[in-house]
């Protein structure tokens, strides 16, 4: 039904098809033809799902390393780590797809913490994809962004679960070394953002 | 009805909490999500703990001498570096048995020369509950040779009984940085 829906609309949509027309001739009667096509696409829906807000404390003067911190470490958003979810990209019937994505500092304002993201397509085995880090950088004061483009996205009817390599991205942040000490108090905040667009 | 207004005005009152968009539209053009990485750095909780309390035993013999007034030493170890001094309450219960009280006075006092603060009382028949401001604090968890405060105990006078007696009572100290 929504096939159909969609197929309607297209056709509402579609500049008239270019005519083949044949004349008739001058008579008692007169035959003319023309051609009639119509061409129905189906156009991909997509879908981005499952990031998840992440949040962390620290005491200032503590390093990362720490015993007692006990909440943090660097976070693998992605899977079942740390309980977090996971990125997934679906489209009908799979496909490929274009991602865009941008990462703002971190910063309480005044004040910013560099810190390091990777963002990446993880595969699992047995896959027939190749991995793909589409960013792996320290973000400092200036904000960053990018696109990537022949990423292969999941089917509707699929899951982007453990055992798929499709549809699934990944982030990584962590702040460089397990020595890292946050001197100046104070709630840092940044932006992690996707964009995706079927090709 | 009155709960009902309550939830509502405190609903009214809550904070908007920021919130990424975490799942983007079904759309045949694009999908847009995004995260939040929230990282808070916050001071330390200023720990502070007092130590090496001793209880006190005061002997006295019916007809004898008068027992000598103890004391000992006390740490106070506070975490914070920049934060050197504390409050001190102290709460002192009445020396009794079932018949007598027997009247004692205290002398708590700061070990820093520069510091004379101290925080004394006596104690007859009800409990002594006084606070004191000022006293400084070791930022060695263990006061290692330098104990910052003194505690002092003596009965007020000698008892007078002509029978073999026994009381107790407890003194509380709390302490917390200022």
């Amino acid at each position: 039904m929504k096939h159909a829906l969609t197929a309607l609309a297209l056709l509402a949509t579609l500049p008239a098809p270019a005519l083949a027309e044949t004349n008739g001739t001058l008579g008692a009667s007169s035959t003319g033809s023309l051609k009639f096509s119509l061409n129905v696409e189906e156009q991909k829906r997509i879908q981005i799902s499952g990031l998840t807000d992440v949040e962390q404390t620290i005491e200032t003067g503590r390093q990362l390393q720490d015993p007692a911190n006990t909440d943090f470490e660097n976070k693998l958003i992605w899977g079942t780590d740390g309980g977090l979810g996971y990125i997934c990209v679906k489209m009908d019937e799979g496909g490929l797809y274009s991602l865009d994505w941008s990462v703002t500092p971190l910063s309480d304002g005044p004040n910013v913490e560099s810190y390091d993201v990777t963002i990446y397509r993880p595969i699992s085995s047995p896959s027939t994809l190749a991995s793909r880090t589409f960013l792996n950088a320290t973000v400092t004061t200036t904000p960053k962004s990018g696109s990537a483009s022949n990423i292969e996205a999941q089917r509707f009817d699929r899951n982007c679960g453990r055992n798929s390599s499709y549809g699934r991205l990944a982030i990584l942040l962590s702040h460089g070394s397990a020595a890292r000490r946050f001197n100046t108090p104070g709630t840092y905040t940044a932006t992690i953002t996707f964009t995706v667009r079927p090709e | 009805m009155i709960r009902l207004l309550s939830i509502l005005a405190l609903s009214l009152t809550l904070p908007v909490l920021a919130s990424a968009q975490n799942s983007g539209e079904l759309s045949t053009s694009q999908s847009t999500a995004s995260l939040t990485y929230t990282l808070n750095v916050v001071e330390p909780p200023t720990l502070i703990q007092i130590s090496g309390l001793e209880d006190l035993n005061f002997d006295y013999n019916i007809g004898g001498a008068s027992a000598p007034a103890q004391s000992f030493d006390i740490c106070v170890y506070i975490s914070d570096d920049s934060t050197e001094t504390y409050d001190l309450q102290l709460q002192a219960d009445p020396l009794t048995d079932t018949n007598t009280n027997y009247p004692y006075t205290f002398t708590y006092e700061d070990n820093l020369l520069s510091n004379p603060v101290s925080l004394s009382g006596t104690v007859t028949d009800t409990t002594f509950d006084q606070t004191q401001a000022g006293f400084t604090a070791s930022t060695d968890q263990n006061c290692s040779g330098d104990w910052p405060a003194r505690l002092t105990v003596a009965l007020q006078s000698d008892p007078t009984v002509a029978t073999t007696s026994s009381a107790s009572a407890q003194m509380r100290f709390t302490v917390s940085p200022n």
